[in-house]
């Protein structure tokens, strides 16, 4: 069985690390703003190193699947609305119930690209590092445009259009650069105010993936029940997978909800909790890939964290991501 | 005792620190100078409190002065939680220290007590007390000691409880519990009824004359309103700088209780670029739409720890202008 990484990492070791250092020093030298972060030769340096050590660490855990790595200065909501023209961000937002904020979007007109996003570049630089699968993990223009304050023509169909074009775009470009595997974060339409949003997320989703030839799009949905959305979200042309959560506080309604798992979709089951510091046992972690490929078939389901190990301190998210790797490679060669 | 003026003044808790005492206590514990760190914190506090009085603030805070963060401060004083040295991320390059809950307290809960103690003896306005409320002490951090959300909430509010009658005792009378994890987790009524119940066992008995705020910032409040309102506090500081047509929209429809109040947040706490007094103005303006001027108390978004020190004097320093300002209007 597969092991793949759910997204970022934090990356601060007992206090210190080299890209942390580096901002501080950044900081000094300049009026510190993203678009200062994405100019510096020298920041833009240490990330790169950063982004090797984050590949190297990954793969020593044991993960099959690796995250690339890439920590921006600021969050990826800024960093995406770098390279759209004339975009203003606003203060940040808690994402989701943690405790992580991101800066929202003002849409006040239909968006246009100017420039390529910076995640391509940095899948681009992570997968000339590593032999293993490198498999980018984007936010999906869904959870943007519900975060994003939507004024005029930015409120628009045109306007969510326009940024599922967008995404459609860096599809294309990773996929072109060689990406097999591209996740899309889009964990906030399980909440219940927005699952009636449902259309939206798959008209984003088709389109991507109608983009991204020879790429496979996995849909991430963290934090959440699936419940009667598994059905129509098997049902989008073009989807390669999806990433549910199978945590404590989703676990039985998500393994319930696996009774009509049909297809050869990827279930990327999250079965590490990675909001929590206390790591799975081997044996807690084989009961629940028990439970998942009775219903699902183990053939197409990986192993991963629930969400980003970003949320851990990087000791504990390390420790849960081999548990993690230990137990589902064992379970896979017990032919589970 | 003062006789607070129309739409009173106050800030929500936490304000800049002095760069040298922000390194300081980011280094590894083992490595900190507690004495330095104790003067540093004690000369931060006076600075602010001075601050304020000359700014005008009719309710003083002490700024936190002396908290690494607002939840690890809580949980390693009172002895029941060690402080994770890898940092994670929390927004933009800022990464916070995280407790992880080990044990029941094994230290007084009374570390409030001494610094309000030192602020009061430095300060001429009345003063607010803040303290980090059960929920959010539970949410913000991993716990490997109790069974499960519910009975970790319910002994930090056993201990948040003990603080608060320690500095009630003492002749605190404006108390902010600061609850911002509430407005995480809307779709889960269990967790809100949770932190509701928490905040009740803290309240339960306090005496009349003790006004009770809490705090919430950056997240859907219109998903917790009117459900909020269960909460047991007399004022509700919100982050309304930039206010969502959703909250107002709702509070069109639910208009909120004559018999409660609204701290305002009339200036954005993670821009450090200062509002002028004009937009401070056309924000309080637009509250007086939704609140009498008997609700509304007056305030920042949020703490304003994470702006440079120049730019959080100069927010406060409009935020008092602008609100004098409607202050005169109403007269």
């Amino acid at each position: 069985m597969l092991v793949t990484s759910s997204g970022r990492f934090s990356i601060v070791s007992n206090g210190q690390h080299p890209l942390r250092a580096a901002v501080e020093d950044w900081r000094g030298r300049v009026t510190p703003t993203p678009e200062a972060a994405w100019q510096d030769t020298e920041l833009r340096a240490v990330q790169a190193e950063t982004q090797a050590e984050l590949l190297a660490a990954q793969a020593d855990a044991g993960a099959d699947i690796l995250d690339p790595g890439y920590v921006p200065v600021y969050d990826e909501w800024f960093q995406m609305a770098r390279v759209v023209t004339d975009l203003e961000v606003a203060a940040p937002l808690r994402y989701l119930d943690t405790n992580t904020y991101y800066h929202h979007w003002v849409l006040n007109r239909v968006p246009t690209r100017q420039a390529e996003s910076p995640i391509v570049s940095a899948y681009r630089h992570s997968a000339s590092h590593t032999d293993r699968p490198v498999k980018p993990a984007l936010f999906g223009p869904y959870t943007i445009w519900t975060y994003a304050d939507r004024q005029g023509e930015g409120d628009s169909p045109e306007a969510f259009a326009a940024l599922v074009d967008m995404w459609a775009a860096d599809a294309a470009a990773l996929a072109a650069a060689g990406a097999r595997y591209i996740q899309i974060e889009e964990s906030v339409v399980l909440r219940p105010k927005h699952r009636a949003d449902f259309p939206l997320v798959a008209q984003a989703i088709e389109r991507i993936a109608d983009a991204a030839a020879g790429a496979t799009i996995i849909v991430h949905l963290a934090c959440g029940e699936i419940g009667d959305l598994l059905q129509p979200f098997l049902a989008i042309p073009g989807l390669g997978g999806l990433g549910l959560d199978f945590t404590d506080a989703y676990r039985d309604p998500n393994l319930a909800a696996l009774a009509g798992w049909h297809g050869d979709a990827i279930l990327q089951a999250g079965i590490a909790d990675a909001r929590s510091i206390r790591v799975e046992t081997e044996a807690e972690l084989h009961e629940t890939l028990t439970a998942i490929t009775s219903a699902a078939p183990a053939a197409t389901c990986w192993a991963a964290p629930s969400t980003a190990l970003l949320h851990l301190p990087r000791h504990a998210a390390f420790e849960k991501l081999a548990r993690l790797a230990s137990a589902a490679h064992r379970f896979g060669d017990n032919g589970a | 005792m003062n006789q607070l003026p129309l739409l009173p003044i106050s800030t929500i808790g936490s304000l800049p620190k002095p760069p040298d005492l922000f390194q300081a206590e980011m280094a590894p514990l083992e490595q900190q100078d507690r004495a330095w760190m104790r003067q540093a914190q004690e000369t931060a506090v006076a600075d602010w409190l001075a601050t304020q009085e000359s700014l005008g603030i009719d309710v003083l805070v002490d700024g936190e002065q002396y908290r690494r963060s607002m939840t690890t401060y809580f949980l390693e004083g009172w002895g029941c939680a060690d402080i994770d040295p890898d940092a994670v991320w929390v927004l933009d390059n800022m990464y916070g220290q995280r407790a992880v809950i080990k044990r029941p307290a094994t230290e007084s809960r009374t570390l409030l007590l001494d610094w309000y103690q030192f602020a009061v003896a430095r300060a001429e306005s009345e003063l607010k007390v803040t303290v980090t409320g059960p929920y959010t002490l539970r949410d913000w951090v991993f716990d490997l000691h109790y069974p499960d959300r519910a009975a970790a909430v319910l002994a930090m509010a056993e201990y948040v409880r003990e603080e608060v009658e320690a500095l009630i005792a003492a002749g605190v009378r404006y108390l902010q519990i600061d609850e911002p994890a509430f407005v995480t987790r809307y779709d889960q009524p269990a967790e809100l009824d949770v932190a509701i119940e928490g905040m009740r066992r803290i309240c339960a008995g306090l005496p009349e004359h003790v006004t009770v705020f809490t705090h919430m910032c950056y997240g859907a409040f219109h998903e917790v309103y009117p459900k909020m309102l269960e909460l047991p506090a007399q004022v509700f500081c919100l982050e309304l700088a930039h206010v969502a047509p959703e909250m107002l929209d709702i509070l069109r429809r639910h208009p909120f209780p004559a018999d409660r109040g609204m701290g305002y947040g009339v200036v954005d706490a993670q821009d450090p670029r200062v509002e002028s007094v004009e937009e401070i103005e056309a924000r309080i303006r637009l509250a007086l739409e939704y609140f009498t001027p008997e609700q509304l108390w007056i305030n920042p978004d949020c703490g304003l720890q994470v702006v440079p020190h120049d730019a959080a004097v100069a927010k406060l320093r409009n935020l008092v202008e602008a609100t004098h300002r409607v202050r005169q209007a109403l007269a």
